[in-house]
């Protein structure tokens, strides 16, 4: 196994991060071998079902989390015995990184194969990326490495009319040294860069080529190169998922047969595991934990989440313009009586962004800067009266002084039972708090985005999972420049906007991590501390397994690693 | 009657024409961008990527001529944006069976019974029997079906385990469902039923026929049914047509995977393929029905005649 | 025979003063008795004979009743939220619980139940109207607008209902009235369809051609005998459809397509409580008791009406 510390020697620039040293929980469950059951199944539920298996243009998660099953690229971002993340070799055995950091070269196993036998090339991933930077495939993991790898931007967005994308997929930083050594060319040092990778699973040329747009719509139009394969595919029903004899490692695998089924209702899925039919369930109702618990049998793990939720003020509002009737909202957001009243009281109440998992390096950000990240608790400190701050703004905007004339609108994402209750909890906090009575807006959560996109709102709800585990992520979105919540979406311009895009700027250059923790300080007290943004909670779920699954390790960054899992004492 | 269905055929296509133009452009107009769920969190740069992949970046009208092209030359409902790679014919294809399947051993239920229940209930009326099934009806018409399977999954599956709670694939997993989509229809059919029995009971032939001493086996067979089947030949056409469309709430209830999940999937995520595909899929049917039913009446009920009211 | 002297027998004097003239009045054949019933005079008296009608009917105002005078008793406010009151089962202080967010499930159901009869009625309303004119125009002219008018039912039938929602919500925003335009504008068709087929079949009944024969006016072969004949499955069909819109805002709502928050309607409520069925089973029940009160009464009236519309019926 490739530790951290081998690549670190190599690694001069920035160890920015790889998260495989990151947000260690000691909850996992761990077991001695003492023998394993001769039948070996485990069966699990999802919401959704698996849109589709090419995987470089069905990337929602579902799908990304089977692909991370049925196809193994050059790395694997897995959890180890203690639940950290580890970046291990995977199709490659090894690699090497250049002193700039900017060239990879993967050593790709000589019996690393597909499951009809053909043997796994370096051919293949200079394809997959050249595929992915193809502007008419539309792959949609593509954009994760514009910018990061060599040309690939310019490749991407060539559409003949802007000369600066001047690029062919051929031109990319990606190329075959020989048969089993593949090298990458970054444009910049990237240290998260073999996390990335991960998200990035091979397609074979010579299929490809044969079944065109449908690779990946049928299992026998798909070739498949993971440690399981898929037996079987019902689309809304179940996914059954065999151990693939080809794969390098099949020895090592322990189970026989996995089960992916497509069950929508928590209440459902809580049925199902005490009924047997399912492996592991997460819930987090208290009405259903305590029947599993009733039932006994069931190992526990509570797992933290990384993706902050928090909602998002339109900064070109007449209202939400002003800094103070912003904070108002944000700071009288209760934020542990919302937990308790809408999140069963389980999930962590975030006073800044960045859940408390998220790492700079390999210690924490909210270590780092001991504890400063929590600018909420330190705003409301200074600003008791969040209802005295919302008159002062709108007095000083040249309103009338009186909130309950406010015309506020909240737009929920998605139609759910779930967004409608804590609508009508934040439109009884507010008029509690405030004296504003909002107006819900119930819309389907694309046409929310389509709203946000137009800057057409006054207070969205959002929220955002991390592509890595880094402040940078979480904060970047906010980019007035290159966010996903640029200065037309969230209205937020200006000197502070200004001073927020510099900082992640530096960051970014910055090769220290404490000071880059320092600085994405900075930036959040720009972003959180004006109350651009108002940090909600972060999911935590509480994973029921069934006590004769051994060796189930998972955290919120990584995929969990089904070659090692197995079952003892199952029927 | 030849020429009747004929000229029905070709109405009907004329109408299908209509729909699929009404909603290619209501959907153009409708809310929410398609790939929203593909993007998710891209860039606005790459998005733009994406979107050229699928057309989306050209006008609606061109949008509209490529797509009526494609769909008369190669009769292709076009590739699912959601579901990359497969056309929305195959989806089409693969889940309207399986939401079929349930809703024909319903409809078959619901109809058999009705007219069963309903005949009894009239021929007996203001009896005890009558009073007991129109009880029983209105009951059943007031329970909500997703309230009557919540139920059936809690009392049924969940406490007494007689089946299982949801799944799909094997006899089992049948009971549930087609009783919880079953019930409110036999309650429906059963009340049409009773009505038009009620007022057919009332018609001068019957009276004749009882007068001339006519057996009371043979009225029934001979006027009383037939007669009283016309409503519900009525309600017979779109109920076919509705099988196939299943009942979401039903479906996801019991993880079945019929077409009412890809349908408010589309529909929600703005899928336009799909959701033109399935609208024709659904009108096609429908239209189909409705012609078998004007047939129907014919048959039915010998004083409509079909080519003279046509004319 | 002198009258004025009487028949003089046991001593009896019968005189002119013990009898009295009673002439022919009453006693006239030609004459009926009765004040003249009309046609809508017999549909009531026929309606209250039927008792099973009037409980219907009493059932339907005591809800209406209920849920218009229901929150000034109870005092509540159906949006409030008590997080100390989560999950109540009935008591003295909740009638009917409370819900997951801790506030009065009777006042809401009271609320929502406004907002649910109001679109039922509303829906069915616009539905009969439309529908049934629509349904005779084709089932008497025939020919040419016959065809017409079902070729517009096949389209409007056809066009996808959740779409028309969606976009109606969006461009009308979520109100009560956005909800009905969009439900009742493809619920006619059905309508239209039935009452057609109810006048194809009449139209060809012996009392009608006789009627034709006898030279009677259109208006007077409608009022006197298509439409006391189609009458009947009109108004199944209309109680059919108060339930059938309750419950499609129920589907709406569920799918989350209903009323804006925070009003709410029963609908809501149910697809609410039927998440929480397992555990929290009045958060279903008592909705669905209410939606179950109004339907029946409906359903009782409904018929009632149908039985004393139906002049074949008459006793």
């Amino acid at each position: 196994m490739v530790k951290a510390k081998k690549n670190k020697a190599l690694i001069i620039i920035l160890a920015l991060c790889i998260s495989a040293l990151f947000g260690c929980q000691k909850d996992s469950v761990l077991t001695d071998g003492e023998g394993i059951d001769k039948e070996q199944v485990f069966a699990f539920r999802e919401r959704s079902a698996v849109l589709g298996l090419n995987p470089i243009l069905n990337t929602t998660e579902p799908d990304n989390d089977l692909h991370a099953i049925i196809f193994e690229t050059l790395v694997f971002d897995g959890v180890d015995e203690n639940g950290c993340s580890v970046i291990k070799p995977a199709a490659a055995k090894d690699w090497k990184i250049s002193n700039d950091g900017t060239v990879y070269t993967f050593n790709i196993r000589e019996n690393a194969c597909w499951n009809d036998g053909v043997p796994l090339n370096a051919d293949d991933f200079v394809f997959t990326f050249r595929k992915m930077a193809t502007p008419d495939v539309g792959s949609t993991n593509a954009w994760l490495f514009a910018g990061v790898i060599k040309n690939f931007t310019e490749s991407l967005y060539n559409n003949g009319e802007e000369p600066k994308y001047n690029k062919k997929p051929e031109d990319i930083g990606v190329r075959a040294v020989n048969e089993k050594t593949v090298e990458f060319t970054l444009a910049k040092p990237c240290g998260y860069f073999l996390q990335l990778l991960d998200s990035a699973k091979p397609i074979r040329e010579d299929k490809y080529e044969e079944w065109g747009e449908e690779y990946g719509s049928s299992i026998d139009k798909i070739i498949m190169n993971g440690p399981f394969v898929i037996e079987s595919w019902n689309q809304n029903v179940q996914m059954t998922l065999v151990k693939n004899d080809k794969y390098w490692n099949a020895e090592n695998v322990k189970l026989h047969k996995i089960e992916r089924k497509v069950l929508q209702e928590a209440s459902t899925a809580a049925q199902a595991f005490i009924n047997g039919e399912i492996d592991v369930v997460t819930t987090n109702d208290p009405d259903w934990q305590k029947v599993i618990k009733d039932e006994g049998r069931y190992k526990l793990i509570t797992k933290s989440g990384n993706a902050p939720e928090f909602l998002g003020f339109n900064c070109s509002n007449k209202y939400f313009k002003n800094k103070k009737i912003r904070l108002a909202f944000s700071l009288s957001f209760d934020r542990e009586k919302y937990n308790e009243d809408l999140r069963k009281g389980v999930d962590e109440p975030l006073y800044s962004l960045l859940p408390a998992v998220t790492n700079v390096g390999d210690k924490l950000y909210s270590e780092r800067v001991n504890g400063k990240n929590e600018i909420i608790k330190t705003l409301k400190e200074k600003y008791p009266d969040p209802k005295a701050l919302l008159i002062e703004g709108l007095i000083e905007e040249g309103f009338d002084p009186d909130p309950s004339k406010m015309e506020v609108s909240y737009a929920t994402r998605g139609t759910s039972e779930f967004s409608k209750k804590s609508a009508e909890w934040l439109l009884q906090l507010w008029q509690e708090k405030l004296g504003v009575t909002i107006t819900i807006d119930m819309l389907e959560w694309n046409i929310m985005w389509d709203k946000v996109d137009e800057g057409d709102y006054d207070i969205c709800t959002s929220g955002w999972t991390p592509e890595y585990n880094d402040p940078n992520v979480l904060l970047s979105i906010y980019d007035p420049y290159s966010g996903y919540f640029d200065s037309t979406k969230s209205g937020w311009s200006g000197p502070d906007a200004e001073k927020f895009s510099q900082l992640l700027a530096q960051a970014a250059e910055c090769s220290d991590n404490q000071k880059r923790a320092e600085l994405f300080l900075q930036a959040e007290e720009l972003l959180v501390g004006t109350g651009v943004i108002a940090p909600t909670y972060c999911e935590t779920s509480s994973i029921f397994l069934a006590d004769y699954v051994n060796d189930y390790y998972t955290n919120p960054h990584s995929h969990i690693d089904y070659t090692r899992l197995y079952t003892l004492g199952k029927n | 009657m030849l020429k009747f269905i004929i000229r029905r055929i070709l109405y009907a296509i004329i109408t299908l024409f209509l729909i699929i133009t009404a909603t290619f452009f209501l959907i153009a107009g409708a809310p929410g961008d398609p790939i929203a769920a593909k993007v998710g969190q891209m860039p606005e740069q790459a998005q733009e990527v994406i979107r050229a992949k699928y057309g989306l970046d050209k006008p609606v009208t061109q949008r509209y001529v490529l797509y009526m092209k494609n769909l008369l030359t190669t009769g292709d409902f076009g590739e699912s944006i959601i579901y990359t790679g497969k056309s929305a014919n195959d989806i089409i294809k693969d889940n309207a069976m399986i939401s079929a399947k349930i809703g024909i051993i319903a409809l078959a239920l619901q109809i058999t019974i009705g007219v069963f229940l309903g005949l009894v209930s009239a021929l007996n009326r203001e009896k005890i029997g009558d009073h007991i099934i129109r009880v029983c009806v209105v009951l059943a018409i007031c329970v909500p079906s997703f309230v009557f399977a919540a139920l059936l999954q809690y009392f049924v599956a969940f406490k007494w385990k007689l089946a299982p709670v949801f799944g799909w694939g094997e006899l089992k997993h049948y009971a549930l469902p087609v009783m919880a989509y079953a019930i409110g229809g036999i309650a429906s059919y059963t009340k049409y039923m009773r009505s038009s029995t009620l007022s057919v009971i009332g018609e001068d032939y019957i009276v004749t026929a009882k007068s001339k001493g006519c057996k009371k086996s043979r009225i029934v067979r001979k006027h009383i049914l037939r007669n009283s089947m016309i409503p519900i030949v009525t309600m017979i056409g779109p109920a076919v047509a509705g099988i196939f469309a299943g009942s979401f709430i039903l479906e996801k209830m019991f993880s079945i995977p019929g077409l009412g999940a890809y349908y408010v999937k589309a529909v929600s995520d703005n899928d336009y393929t799909m959701i033109i595909g399935l609208t024709i899929f659904f009108a096609m049917l429908y239209v189909a029905s409705l012609i078998v039913v004007d047939i129907l009446y014919g048959v039915v009920d010998p004083r409509i005649r079909i080519a003279k009211s046509e004319k | 025979m002198n009258s004025n002297t009487g028949i003089c027998e046991d001593n009896v004097i019968l005189t002119d003063d013990m009898f009295e003239r009673i002439g022919t009045k009453g006693l006239s054949s030609e004459q009926i008795n009765k004040k003249s019933l009309t046609y809508w005079g017999d549909v009531w008296r026929r309606f209250k004979k039927n008792k099973l009608a009037l409980v219907g009917l009493v059932l339907l105002v005591v809800v209406i009743l209920t849920i218009y005078l229901g929150p000034l008793v109870s005092g509540k406010n159906y949006q409030f939220m008590d997080s100390t009151a989560k999950d109540l089962k009935p008591n003295s202080e909740f009638w009917f619980g409370t819900d997951e967010m801790g506030r009065d499930i009777f006042t809401r159901v009271c609320v929502g139940g406004r907002i649910s009869i109001i679109i039922g009625l509303c829906c069915t309303l616009v539905m009969f109207t439309i529908g049934s004119l629509l349904g005779a125009i084709a089932g008497l002219k025939g020919g040419l607008i016959d065809n017409l008018i079902m070729r517009i039912c096949e389209f409007v039938g056809n066009l996808p209902y959740l779409i028309i929602v969606v976009i109606l919500s969006m461009v009308m925003g979520r109100s009560i009235f956005s909800l009905v335009f969009a439900m009742s504008l493809t619920s006619w068709v059905g309508t239209t369809r039935m009452v057609r087929g109810q006048i194809l079949q009449i139209k060809e009944q012996d009392y009608v051609q006789a009627a034709v024969a006898l030279g009677a006016n259109t208006k007077r072969i409608i009022m006197k005998h298509l439409l006391p004949n189609t009458l009947g499955i009109i108004m199944v069909t209309i109680t059919m459809s108060v339930p059938g819109f309750i419950f499609s805002e129920a589907f709406l709502s569920y799918i989350g397509l209903g009323v804006r928050p925070p009003e709410t309607s029963w609908g809501a409520l149910a697809s609410a409580g039927q998440q929480r069925l397992m555990f929290y089973p009045h958060e279903l029940f008592f909705p669905c008791l209410m939606i179950v009160a109004t339907i029946l009464a409906f359903h009782l009236i409904g018929d009632g009406l149908s039985d004393a519309l139906d002049p074949k019926l008459r006793k």
